[in-house]
């Protein structure tokens, strides 16, 4: 066995190791709490009564088991991926395999929580409430983060285009091009960025059920959260697809050239905007956009305030 | 935001069309503003769709809203129907007066002398058309 394999088995078994101690804690109260005002200060939101915070930390719950369960599933999809045919490892089988696999059932189980459970219950004696326009997406993410998925599918495109005519015309290696796995990454982007816009689309007329606004804003948090990481997998796809292409440029360039500094160049590129991506959905108003925009009324009172320990 | 109480005398529908009347009127819905779908709207307030499809109906017969086919229910540019209808009517007038090759100015003159005016703006047809 190899070092390469080794080091590969090493990684999906300290995720799955991560991903399984997480399930354990989360059944603990004092984890459960410490999620909930990680989220509510995120979210910015007020918590006025306890069966808005009962709710949330039921849905953070719930949540945050679905996505780990889907962590492992995709970890045994790649592990039995990995040994059927052991000579997939290689420095790019984490890259290729393991982070689409995980962040797709992460993210589908994530919107399953979504679609299938309502934060709030409708009750017989409450009043009924409603939002009186339609929302969109620019509603819940900013317009500046709904565009760069798009973006990186598009680039994708014409990277595998001019990949092409490069290796038509002799400036690349064509065998080097045609043995990387652009095409197959492309597809994966295409299919995943299609199949997010009418995911998105339903969650857009999923029911809302709220006997007030306080329970309306955040059931738009929840949403928000779900649009961010259904985001983020169509733009880490995409991204794949636009490394994967322009790195297999690098490597037909290095074949003909007898060099090797475009591929390494190439590497820590994706590497870098890798977690640029993970930035750009992490950070800046990421989490609170669809406050300022749907709720810039509400107010939340200051975490020490005590309302977040119900 | 809508609120529909149940226990209330007034009818859901009537609910409905009363305060979407009301934020159109306020200036909460200001015109060209998307509503939600029906069965968006009725499954948010736990309503039959033609509950909602009702108050929708008796909104766009008002001149409150205007549907768009598959692009959704929208406020009217003007709510007010009386002013919607005399924007229609001067849309045509203007459209008239350029059959007619009328500059603005003999339009406006028009306008005012039909209208019974006084007295007409200063100087309309001596300024030049921009």
């Amino acid at each position: 066995m190899d070092f390469t394999l080794i080091l590969t088995w090493l990684i999906i078994g300290v995720l799955a190791l991560l991903a399984g101690v997480t399930l354990f804690m989360l059944q603990t109260d004092r984890y459960q709490q410490k999620l909930f005002f990680r989220f509510w200060q995120a979210v910015g939101l007020p918590v006025q009564a306890d069966n808005v915070a009962a709710a949330a930390r039921l849905r953070i719950r719930t949540r945050t088991s679905a996505m780990f369960v889907g962590e492992l599933a995709g970890l045994f999809l790649v592990a039995l991926v990995l040994f059927v045919n052991p000579s997939l490892a290689s420095s790019s089988f984490i890259w290729l395999f393991v982070v689409p696999a995980v962040m797709t059932t992460m993210t589908t189980l994530d919107v399953g929580v979504a679609l299938h459970y309502s934060l709030f219950r409708r009750r017989a004696d409450a009043p009924r409430l409603a939002r009186a326009t339609a929302t969109t997406m620019r509603d819940y993410v900013s317009p500046w983060r709904l565009r760069v998925a798009p973006a990186l599918v598009v680039t994708a495109v014409l990277l595998n285009l001019v990949g092409a005519v490069l290796s038509w015309v002799g400036v690349i290696d064509p065998a080097t091009f045609g043995r990387s796995s652009t095409l197959p990454l492309l597809a994966a982007a295409v299919t995943v960025f299609a199949v997010g816009k009418a995911v998105e689309r339903r969650i857009l007329q999923q029911t809302q059920p709220a006997a007030d606004e306080l329970e309306l804003a955040w059931d738009d948090a929840f949403r928000a959260e779900t649009f961010r990481a259904l985001l983020l997998l169509e733009t880490i796809v995409a991204w794949l697809a636009v490394g994967a292409a322009g790195i297999a440029i690098l490597e037909g360039i290095d074949a003909i050239a007898g060099t090797v500094w475009g591929t390494g160049a190439g590497m820590q590129l994706f590497t870098l905007g890798f977690f640029v991506v993970l930035s750009i959905f992490s950070f800046g108003a990421a989490q609170s956009h669809f406050r300022h925009r749907l709720w810039p009324n509400l107010v939340t009172p200051h975490p020490d305030s005590g309302l977040g320990s119900n | 935001m809508i609120v529909v109480d149940l226990r209330s005398a007034v009818p859901p529908f009537e609910q409905i069309r009363v305060q979407i009347l009301d934020l159109v009127r306020s200036g909460d819905l200001p015109p060209q503003t998307r509503l939600p779908t029906v069965r968006k709207l009725a499954s948010d307030l736990g309503l039959a769709p033609n509950t909602v499809a009702r108050a929708f109906r008796e909104l766009e017969r008002q001149g409150v809203v205007e549907t768009r086919g598959r692009h959704g229910t929208f406020v009217s540019t003007h709510g007010d129907a009386v002013q919607r209808r005399a924007q229609l009517a001067a849309a045509i007038f203007a459209e008239q007066m350029r059959t007619l090759r009328l500059s603005n100015e003999e339009a406006i003159v028009l306008a005012l002398a039909a209208l019974g005016a006084d007295r007409a703006p200063e100087n309309p047809l001596n300024s030049t058309d921009e």
